[in-house]
């Protein structure tokens, strides 16, 4: 048999045993701290501090577990939450993060290493990205072999799609999710493989995992059984299906209920009914192919079969009456904002407002996949011309994440370890096949059709025959060794077993081989490259602490965030609340240790509509609001004099949309915008917006600060009126150093009961007439 | 030497019952000259009590504090004249029908009759001025008030007594003019010149710490002047000194509560007219930007941050041996601190244990000098609490505050890789000012079994997960015989 | 189940030979692994027309019961066809033991959320 190069001859296969085993662990073990390393560029760049809004609430909480213990935590009601209603922490979250650093906490601190919690907190991303960099590991292991395995770890601890939700400090359910998925997925495609109930139970537990830890869940709870339901399609129901499926559904369902956030759910909602209508199909093909093992006759089994479909259609029938009848919870927004990415925009503008749930653009694919988004397909493709369960597994996931991703752009996380497994699948078959150094009998090649005949031939997970890659053609050569001892040990033998080759020149020598395996190693290259750049600029800012650069080229920190909710903590009672846009609500409460009106968790869009109404109307019709729910301090967010571009100005739009939501006949959308439909702040602005309270706090005093020049909004790039609003009903209280945030302090009534507006006039000297006086205007909640 | 009343409180209770008076009689006053230096939160009192003695044998002079004095005083420290050595002092009773408290200086060498001595005490006041008017707009000056008693305690008769106040600035808004002492001086009992008032010269004055006299002739005099720089208090200090041998390193971490107890703000914050005035260079003299702390020299690694992280707004430089005696940090808090605001942080650095350490060959023991705290320019602290932590396994612990503090324990701190964790020894203080700042000595053992026991303690858990990853390879936990 | 409901003479027929056969063919720990089944499978719809019928009141203890019935069937249903000589070929990695070893953990962990939710 030919060969392109000469291997040495004197390795006795356990030492290549060996050798490769030891060196997948270095590997996996670079890969772990190539996961960890690159996701730190946010504490070094910044520091350990926790980002963003959604994780501030999660670290809040982790305190308290910390240092309440579970039982307290789980118990925990919150009233300074959504004042003054207060929130059922307990009940309303997925607590599994919390828990997963609460256990990591009590360990090391029964190690005698009181490590800050804030660091376990920070450190938890990264480090279970490197767990995910192994379970993708595994599971890629499943679909190939060893050698995808790692590639498909080296990519999703590098892939920039999922560091986006799992830098240092970005301390949100994804940081666990993922490596959840991935490693539920795994142990569900181990049970399909062996029948085992064991790995059956293990995936159920690490799904109860999942439940508890990401609402994302859903995804599990609808792709295991998606894949159920195909294999069922194509003929392929086994007793190993049922086995997996079976053990997975009961027990996991079971275990799912035991969150307080989910409840009942899995047998009351839409999301959930797919998986139990495929176990209940399960039932009946298990005891329909167990009565025609007892049973010849060839009518009986027609009508055996009849009866099953019937059934079918009967459970499906059933549960959508039962859903009509208010049994089960049709679908929800979110869901159905899935499907129609217009939905949420009508109906939901809560839901529409957040951009995460805007749909991907396009560049955005190559951003946080790089090149992998490309070789996708092709590694889709190779998992076609296997087709074993698994491997309908990987294409089901890959056809549905693509989809989903495109819809939201917070659903490309999904899609990237599917990705990863698919480009790792692809690359290694091309390495593989290049690498090997037995030269394929071209003739006999030619001849023989790439598609059925491999199928057939590779159809069970032990094959062992140790030749066969040098029957097969050139590309499913190295899809042919799945067997335990990896690749590289039957190229090994495959060669010791020939003793000689000659060196051969043409397509088949090493040069053609060099060409295409360096350039493969130079897309990998640039996309480690990419990778290393879109982490260290995009996805690395803490977004609480902003940076820019001095002059002088070194980094200047804006830290204007962190000031005012310091302020807010040392310098106003405890009890103080503070209202401000939802958005800042969890980084107030963990930061300033202070009630909030509303805040990230937006379950109650009437109080949020309130804010909304509050900061959109006048300061007449917002004071009774504020008074109504005891605000004692108004937060904003105003970019104009430093070009922040993410102020409350710019998201003032979405507060408009969401009172009018509620209050139609008060609040109107049009209102805001200049006669010629413009959103402007400068002198052509409408009346409604220079009198709404956003804008006049916003620009309370601001063009002052110019001198007597020219104020400009430098976020929008507006010349403002050189007489800035006035405000009579609050005062301010603190404006950080870049005027990013700003504090106004609600008045109290005044003490001779006069209208705050005639006071204020009185003491500037202004006497307005008193024939007239102003009625104060009740509110309307 | 620093009288303790506050643990000496049996002991005072005991001497309330039993006033003594055994040397009132065996001293005059020929002349007591008392200066007031008025500050922010400190004021210093030097008090030269020019001493005859009127029998043989005098050795121990009285002095007395009236009740507001003592609950001010933070510092009391005598000494003679142009000598160093301090005198030793003690608590010496309570008076409670004039209330006032007593304390009997040891003086060098015993007087004869007619034998004289130049007595000069110093005493630090905390919390004695407070901010009049209480608030003041973000804008306008700050002024504090100062009130005193006039005439000096003390239970001797005085023959000449003058009483000096110095403000720091002289621009003094006004002061008090005291009336009904003609009995004791016959011109105007107050002058002011520049920043300085003064009330006397007193004459003839008879015991002043006698009931039959504070009642009806103690005045009360008070003055309202401008002060320029902000008045800080730190209202709460907890340091925490670790030292490792394995690291060589001594670490010293200080959580500071800062408050400014200047004038109240006025009104609200108005960031527009605090950049103007920081833009014209006129920083209200209620407003602290920053703030500038001598941290030691050779320190590494300082870190300074709060309850939600680090504060990127500080400056080091780090001063050498012997060249510069200690580093500058300058620290600006988050946001300025206006009057009434409060601002906490955590400090923390490194240094090189040689520098403080020492190895003792002949008792086997280490030496440790700590630094009790560190100085905030012109501040009090409140309470503070100190903690040594010694390395794990020290025995044979011994420690040497500078001076007396309220409580102090020793108890077991746990930290990184310990196994049974370390001694730490607590001292907690009350009203510490500027002159507190001393060393506290510690002296302990540590065995060379302790020094191993952290590397073995590592060892053995590293060596057991290989053990345990060994067993777990090498087992089968096969079910099926094949 | 619904074959069981269908009722014409050639039915009655074919259903005389299923039970005939399954008595011949069957082993018998099989059959008593059968009987266990059975036994769960009329007790969870004893449960679940208590349910339709009287009262799902404390759902959650209704959930559980019915969930440990549905549970422990498939458990035991997944471990009559791994024991199942007629699969040996399908279940290459799973021995009888094996397989009576995973019954046990699934079954455990199954009742140990089934206690934890009855509440």
């Amino acid at each position: 048999m030919p060969l392109a190069y000469s291997l040495p001859t004197d390795l006795s296969p356990a030492t290549v045993v060996n050798a490769s085993s030891l060196l997948r662990i270095v590997a996996l073990a670079l890969i772990s701290g190539a996961a960890i390393a690159s996701r730190l560029f946010a504490v070094i760049n910044f520091e350990s501090v926790i980002h963003e809004f959604d994780p501030w609430f999660n670290y809040r909480a982790t305190r308290v577990l910390a240092s309440e213990g579970f039982y307290e935590f789980w118990n925990w009601f919150d009233p300074t939450a959504w004042y003054p209603l207060g929130r059922v922490v307990g009940g309303t979250i997925y607590p599994g993060l919390m828990a997963t650093s609460g256990v990591i906490y009590s360990i090391l601190h029964g190690l005698n290493l009181p490590v800050d919690i804030r660091n376990i907190c920070v450190m938890l991303a990264p480090g279970f990205s490197a767990l995910t960099a192994w379970s993708t590991y595994m599971f890629t292991k499943e679909m190939k072999d060893e050698s995808a395995g790692l590639l498909a770890a080296a990519f999703i601890g590098i892939v920039p799609g999922y560091i986006s939700r799992s830098v240092a400090g970005s301390y949100d359910n994804e940081a666990i999710a993922i490596f959840l998925l991935m490693f539920t997925f795994f142990l569900w495609i181990k049970a399909l493989k062996t029948g085992s109930a064991f790995f059956g139970t293990l995936a159920a537990l690490f799904y109860f995992y999942m439940v508890a830890a990401w609402g994302g869940y859903a995804f599990i709870t609808n792709m295991i059984p998606l894949h159920a339901f195909t294999l069922i399609l194509m003929g392929r129901f086994s007793s190993r299906l049922y086995v997996a499926y079976s053990s997975w559904y009961a027990i996991g369902t079971l275990a799912s209920m035991q969150v307080p956030f989910v409840g009942f759910q899995p047998v009351r909602t839409s999301e959930h009914m797919a998986a139990l209508g495929v176990f209940g199909l399960l039932q009946i093909i298990a005891f329909a192919e167990l009565v025609r093992a007892h049973v010849s006759s060839k009518q009986f089994q027609r009508l055996l079969y009849a009866s099953v479909i019937g059934m079918g259609i009967l459970g499906g029938l059933a549960i959508v009456g039962l859903t009509y009848k208010g049994w089960i919870a049709p679908w929800t927004g979110r869901f159905y904002s899935l499907w129609d990415t217009g939905y949420a925009k009508k109906y939901i503008p809560i839901i529409a407002s957040v951009s995460e749930h805007q749909p991907t653009a396009w560049p955005s694919f190559f951003m946080d996949l790089q090149l992998l988004i490309f070789v996708f397909p092709a590694g889709v493709i190779l998992c076609f011309r296997e087709l074993r369960d698994e491997h309908v597994f990987v294409i089901i996931y890959a056809v549905v994440a693509s989809y989903f991703a495109g819809v939201m752009v917070r659903l490309m996380l999904t899609l990237t370890p599917c990705v990863c497994v698919c480009a790792a699948v692809a690359f290694s078959s091309v390495l593989d096949t290049y690498i090997n150094p037995v030269e394929p009998d071209a003739v006999e090649e030619e001849a023989e059709t790439a598609g059925d005949g491999a199928v057939s031939a590779s159809s069970t997970a032990v094959s062992t025959s140790s030749g066969s890659a040098t029957k097969k053609g050139k590309k499913a050569a190295p899809a042919a060794q799945p067997g335990p001892l990896g690749g590289l040990v039957s190229t090994v033998s495959a060669v010791v077993s020939t003793k000689k080759g000659e060196k051969s020149r043409g397509i088949f020598g090493g040069d053609t081989r060099l060409a295409v395996l360096l350039n493969a190693l130079g897309m990998l290259l640039f996309f480690v490259l990419h990778c290393t750049y879109v982490t260290s600029s995009a996805y690395s800012s803490p977004s609480v602490v902003l940076a820019s650069t001095n002059p002088d080229g070194s980094q200047h920190i804006i830290d204007d965030f962190r000031e005012a909710y310091y302020w807010l903590r040392q310098n106003t009672p405890e009890t103080a609340v503070v209202m401000s846009w939802w958005d800042y609500g969890y980084q107030i409460a963990g930061m300033a240790d202070r009630p909030t009106l509303v805040d990230n968790n937006t379950w109650n869009n009437t109080h949020i509509a309130t804010v909304g109404k509050a900061m959109s109307s006048s300061e007449e019709v917002a004071y009774p609001i504020l008074r109504k729910h005891d605000v004692d301090y108004v937060l904003v967010i105003f970019g104009g004099l430093l070009g922040y571009s993410g102020d409350d100005i710019n998201k003032f739009l979405w507060m408009v949309r969401i009172a009018q939501g509620v209050w139609p006949d008060e609040i109107q959308e049009p209102n805001y915008f200049t006669a010629k439909g413009e959103y402007k702040v400068d002198d052509g602005a409408s009346n409604t917006m220079k009198n709404s309270l956003m804008y006049k706090m916003s620009y309370y005093r601001f063009a002052e600060l110019f001198g007597g020049n020219q104020a400009v909004d430098r976020v929008r790039g507006q010349q403002m009126p050189k007489i800035g609003p006035t405000l009579d009903y609050l005062d301010e209280a603190f404006t950080s150093e870049n005027w990013i945030v700003r504090i106004y302090q609600v008045k109290k009534e005044d003490p001779l009961g006069r209208d705050l507006r005639t006071a204020n006039a009185f003491e500037q000297g202004k006497r307005r007439k008193r024939s007239k006086p102003v009625a104060r205007r009740r509110a309307i909640v | 030497m620093v009288p303790h009343w506050r643990r000496r409180l049996p002991l005072l209770l005991l001497s309330l019952l039993c006033p003594s008076f055994a040397s009132a009689h065996s001293f005059e006053n020929t002349a007591i000259v008392r200066t007031i230096d008025l500050g922010g939160s400190l004021v210093h009192v030097t008090t030269t009590y020019a001493v005859k003695a009127l029998e043989d044998g005098a050795g121990v002079y009285t002095l007395a504090l009236a009740e507001r004095e003592l609950k001010r005083t933070s510092w009391l420290e005598a000494k003679i004249k142009g000598q160093q050595n301090i005198l030793a002092m003690e608590s010496a009773g309570f008076d409670g029908e004039s209330g006032v408290y007593l304390f009997s200086v040891e003086l060098p060498e015993t007087l004869r009759t007619n034998g004289t001595a130049n007595l000069v005490v110093e005493a630090i006041e905390t919390h004695a001025t407070y901010p009049w008017p209480e608030e003041a707009g973000q804008k306008d000056g700050q002024s504090l008030k100062y009130e005193t008693d006039l005439f000096v305690v003390s239970p001797y008769k005085t023959s000449v007594e003058r009483i000096k106040i110095k403000s720091p600035s002289p621009n003094i808004l006004s002061y008090s003019t005291p009336e009904g002492l003609d009995e004791f001086t016959m011109e105007i009992p107050v002058t002011k010149s520049g920043a300085t008032i003064t009330y006397g010269p007193f004459s003839n004055i008879p015991a002043t710490a006698d009931a039959t006299f504070l009642k009806p002739k103690q005045k009360e005099v008070a003055v309202h002047y401008n002060y320029d720089h902000p008045v800080i208090e730190v209202t709460e200090l907890k340091r925490s000194a670790e030292i490792s041998h394995w690291g060589a390193n001594l670490n010293i971490e200080d959580k500071i509560h800062l408050h400014n107890a200047g004038p109240k703000l006025k009104g609200h914050f108005s960031r527009l007219e605090h950049q103007a005035s920081t833009f014209l260079g006129r920083m209200p003299p209620h407003v602290l930007p920053s703030l500038t702390l001598h941290l030691p020299p050779n320190i590494r690694s300082p870190y300074y941050y709060d309850l939600i992280g680090n504060v990127s707004t500080s400056h080091l430089r780090v001063g050498h041996l012997p060249a510069q005696q200690s580093s500058l940090l300058e620290v600006r808090p988050r946001y300025p601190l206006m009057g009434g605001w409060n601002y906490s942080f955590t400090l923390g650095w490194d240094s090189p244990l040689a520098d403080y350490a020492g190895y003792d060959k002949s008792t086997g023991k280490y030496v440790i000098g700590v630094p009790l705290m560190t100085l905030v320019p012109g501040a009090v602290v409140g309470d503070a609490e100190v903690t040594i932590i010694l390395p794990e396994g020290a025995t044979d612990v011994d420690f040497f505050p500078p001076f007396t503090p309220i409580q102090s324990y020793v108890k077991t701190h746990v930290t990184y890789l310990d196994t049974v964790g370390r001694p730490a020894i607590i001292l907690e203080y009350k009203d510490l000012t500027t002159k507190h700042a001393g060393t506290v000595y510690v002296m302990y053992k540590v065995p060379l079994s302790a020094h191993l026991k952290k590397p073995l303690a590592v060892a053995t858990a590293f060596m057991g997960l290989f053990v345990l990853g060994f067993a777990v390879r090498r087992m089968d936990v096969r079910i099926q015989k094949k | 189940m619904a074959p069981k409901t269908v009722s014409s003479p050639a039915t009655t027929n074919s259903f005389q030979s299923l039970l005939r056969s399954y008595n011949e063919t069957t082993l018998p720990r099989l059959k008593l692994i059968d009987a266990f089944l059975l036994f769960l499978m009329l007790s969870g719809i004893i449960q679940f027309v208590y349910c339709v019928l009287v009262t799902n009141f404390p759902f959650n203890a209704f959930l559980a019961g019915f969930g440990s019935c549905v549970g422990q069937f498939v458990l035991t249903a997944s471990l009559r066809s791994q024991v199942n000589p007629a699969n040996r070929a399908e279940f290459k990695e799973v021995s009888p033991e094996r397989a009576f070893a995973d019954f046990a953990l699934g079954s455990i962990v199954l009742h140990f959320f089934v206690y934890n939710f009855l509440g």
